[in-house]
Formats: C-alpha cells, structure tokens, sequence
C-alpha cells in the first residue's frame, strides 16, 4: 500500500539515480527501499525505462543534406540581389525614359522656332518700328499704374486732399484721378 | 570543439562557405536526430535541421560568441521545434497497438528482431511524444545530446532548479509508459 512516504521517495528517486542526493537523503531512501517493494520496483523501472531511451535510433540526416542547405543560401542570395537589382533597374529605365522624353520635346520646340524664324521673317521686319511718342505714351501709361498701385502710401501725406473712395458712387480708378489732379496742382 | 566552432563562425562571418560546410558536417547529425526525436517525422525534421543552418548562416554577421556556440544552435531548434509545432493543428497520433505495425505472416527469427526493435522504438517515441514540449526537448537535450541542466537552462531562459525538476518528471513518466518494456524484451 502506498504511503505519503512513499509518495515522498518517489520524488525524489530521479535524482537519487543522478547522484543528486545528500547523504541524508541517501539513507532515508534506501532505508524506504528495503522496506517497500513497490518503490524498489518503481526505482527499477525508472532506470530501466531511462536506459531504454538509448535504443531510441534514429536515421542520420538524409544524403546531400549540406548541400541543399548551400544551395538555399545561393538561391536566397541570387533573390536578395534580384530584390535589390530590379527596383534600381526600373528607376534608372523611368529616369532614360524622362531624359529621352525631355530632348525629344526640346528638339521639337526647337524645330518650330526655326520653322517660325524661317516662314516669316517679312511679318517681323516688315512692321513699322514705334514712333516715340508712342514710346512714350506708353512708359506714362505705365508710370501711371504704378503710381496708382503706389495710392495707399500717398494717403499716408496729411496735407493731401484724399476724397473718399465711396464718395459720390464713383469707382476707385475715379477717385485716384481726382487725387492725382490736387496734388500736382 | 567549442573554440573550433568559434573560429568558424568568425570565418563564416567573413563569408567563408568553406567554414559553414564545415560548422554544418560538425553539427548536422545532432540537430537533425534531435529534431527527428522531438517531432517523430523525419520530412519535418529536415526542414527544421535546414532552417537552423540557413539561420546560423543569416545570422553569422550579428554573432557574438557570449554563450557557447551549440546553446545558441540549440536555442534556433528549440524556436523552430515550437513553431513547427504550433503548426500542427492536431497532435500527431502514432501506433501505439499492434494492428497498425505491418506483421509478416511468418517471419523469420531476423524479421522478428527487427519487427520487435521497431515495436519498441515506437513506444518509446510514444512515450516521449507524450511528454510537454518544454519537458519533451529538455529530455532529449539532456539524454542524447549530452547537454548538462546548466546548459539547457540557458536555452530555455529558466532556472536549473526548473529543468532539473522537468527532467525528472519526465523520468517518471516514462517509467510509468516504459517500465514495462524490459520485461518484453
């Protein structure tokens, strides 16, 4: 009949067959072996059935076994170096492809140009060259914009007659006109 | 053995193939029957025997020898043990009666020693199959690769109390699922 003493040797019997047991140990073990034949039998047992695992063969690795291991690692290098190649291949395509279209279209600007230059040259040379009072005209008419666009500095001089933009419902143009004349008078 | 597998891994890391065919003829019996006996199937153990390998190869830049060179190798099974593993959706059942062993109908004494050598072999994978997969691989480390509980504790990232007390549970169940096979044979 088992005990809690044998429930006790029996934990600790592994480690009685590794040697792993203090001299006190040893003894109350085996004094409880002498004793109990179901505990020496369960001691035979896990020695037995631990030295049975030695029977355990099993096949060495199959044959080529290194050699499929190197051909993998050059399969996976020649992968990474396509993984690496083929984006920078499709870059360095996109980018001749953008440097062919780019001196097309330059060749063909170009070619206009010259048909243009070639076709009419009399439209060019044949207009009458501005008289200058056209000239002139021209740069006070641009003159004038500017000192329009300039108004709102001169609203900042507080001797100038400013009129309202809103008097009299005329529009700003009208109001800058009238700014214009008081102060050059 | 230890400092040889250090110099070849340094050699491996300059890209030595040479020394990586030498690290794997070193080594490759060890991982592949330890990877036979925990998984009990000889396809999947030549996946995972090629995958460490293939991983030690990747990782040979990255290596720094702090730990001994087979914990570490050891280490890369164990995590390809468990994933393979948890691949298996269902546990592996193996014939564990005698219908499922192909009898002869008479055979001879040879054939019957053969026949009884794989009977055996199969309970005694059965057995081990049985066990937790931490006790499993702590089992089959300590046993047929010769590694010390220190050793094993490190792969495991435990105590050596702990794989101490996996290993002797395991002894126990064994001799409860072996214990009889000395009488049989």
């Amino acid at each position: 009949m088992r005990t809690r003493e044998c429930t006790g040797v029996r934990d600790l019997l592994p480690r009685y067959c590794e040697d792993g047991l203090d001299a006190p140990e040893i003894s109350a073990v085996e004094a409880h072996l002498a004793s109990c034949s179901e505990c020496a039998e369960f001691r035979n047992r896990l020695v037995s059935s631990w030295n049975l695992l030695d029977s355990w063969d099993v096949p060495d690795p199959p044959l080529g076994f290194s050699g499929r291991i190197l051909a993998r690692l050059h399969e996976e290098r020649r992968n990474v170096w396509l993984r690496k190649a083929l984006p920078a291949a499709a870059l360095l395509l996109i980018m001749l492809g953008l440097v062919w279209l780019s001196v097309s279209s330059d060749r063909e600007r170009s070619d206009n140009l010259a048909g243009r230059t070639l076709t009419s040259p009399q439209q060019v040379v044949g207009q009458p060259p501005a008289s200058e009072e056209e000239i002139i005209a021209t740069l006070e008419l641009l003159e004038e914009k500017e000192f329009y666009d300039n108004i709102e500095e001169l609203k900042k001089i507080d001797y100038l007659p400013l009129v309202d933009e809103k008097e009299n419902g005329r529009d700003n143009r009208d109001n800058r006109s009238q700014a214009l004349e008081v102060y050059s008078s | 053995m230890e400092d040889t597998d250090r110099l070849l891994m340094e050699r491996v890391r300059k890209g030595d193939e040479k020394a990586f065919e030498m690290l794997v003829a070193r080594h490759q019996r060890m991982v592949y029957s330890l990877a036979c006996r925990f998984m009990n199937d000889e396809h999947e153990a030549d996946d995972i025997a090629q995958e460490t390998f293939i991983r030690v190869y990747r990782a040979a830049s990255s290596y720094v020898p702090t730990a001994k060179f087979s914990t570490w190798l050891y280490t890369i099974v164990r995590n390809l043990c468990f994933n393979a593993i948890r691949k298996r959706n269902t546990a592996r059942i193996l014939p564990l009666d005698d219908e499922a062993v192909p009898e002869p109908v008479s055979p001879a004494a040879s054939q019957l020693e053969v026949l009884l050598g794989n009977q055996i072999r199969d309970r005694i994978a059965a057995a081990v199959a049985k066990l937790p997969e931490n006790m499993r691989l702590a089992v089959l480390l300590h046993k047929f690769n010769g590694m010390q509980y220190d050793e094993i504790a490190e792969i495991f990232q435990c105590s050596v109390n702990a794989v101490k007390l996996r290993v002797h549970r395991a002894k126990a169940i064994l001799a409860a699922e072996l214990g009889d096979l000395k009488d049989e044979t």
